[in-house]
């Protein structure tokens, strides 16, 4: 897994505190890692990939990843 | 632009995505995989992903037989490492006594106490108090 975590730092957030979001852009792309320390549900969520998509799943990821 | 999801609790979840922000690989690591020194999972999301060689299935074990000797723990402690000794203001740096008590250093507002014997065989996990994560800790039966 980590040899994807390669190139520059993108920043992420999410809207849940128990799930981090780490997230990194290179030349093939982009990879975002969610560690879920939630012990009690999965959860559905929304990767979004520019400042204004909206979602309404219960997580939003989002990744300033410069993409319309 | 954005690419839905179902994240499982208590796992760490690598997605790849192209340069055009189609999503290629999905990585899912759990518990069980920690506990069972297994690789992740990897789904192709896409026709044009590379899957990794790693992510061939391993083999299902074969039966073993009851009176077998167990096989090996798996561990990531490398062979030879016989631990460095801790000290503090407190605790002269100097190996402790097995048969015995082992005191951790406390890192955070839990602790936890490990009761030895020869062989370094788990005894006894102790909370003092808090939460201490026990994925790092390796397991022998004594």
């Amino acid at each position: 897994m980590a040899r994807h975590m390669g190139g520059s730092f993108v920043p992420s957030r999410t809207n849940e505190a128990k799930v981090k979001s780490i997230a990194t852009r290179d030349g093939d792309g982009l990879a975002v890692m969610l560690l879920n320390q939630l012990q009690d549900r999965d959860l559905e969520y929304d990767l979004a990939l520019s400042k204004d998509a909206p979602s309404t799943k219960p997580l939003a990821v989002r990744v300033d990843a410069g993409w319309p | 632009m954005k690419v839905a999801g179902w994240l499982p609790r208590e796992t760490t979840t690598l997605l790849r995505l192209d340069g055009e922000g189609r999503p290629l690989l999905l990585y899912t690591y759990g518990r069980q995989h920690n506990v069972e020194n297994q690789p992740p999972e990897v789904l192709a999301l896409s026709p044009n992903a590379a899957l990794p060689k790693a992510s061939t299935p391993a083999p299902a074990a074969a039966a073993v037989p009851a009176d077998s000797p167990q096989p090996p723990v798996p561990t990531l402690v490398p062979a030879g490492y016989a631990g460095s000794p801790f000290g503090d203001r407190r605790n002269p740096m100097a190996p402790q006594r097995i048969p015995g008590r082992l005191q951790c250093e406390e890192q955070g507002p839990g602790g936890l106490e490990l009761e030895l014997t020869l062989g370094l065989h788990l005894v006894r996990v102790q909370f003092l108090a808090g939460n201490t994560n026990l994925d790092y800790l390796e397991f022998r039966a004594q």
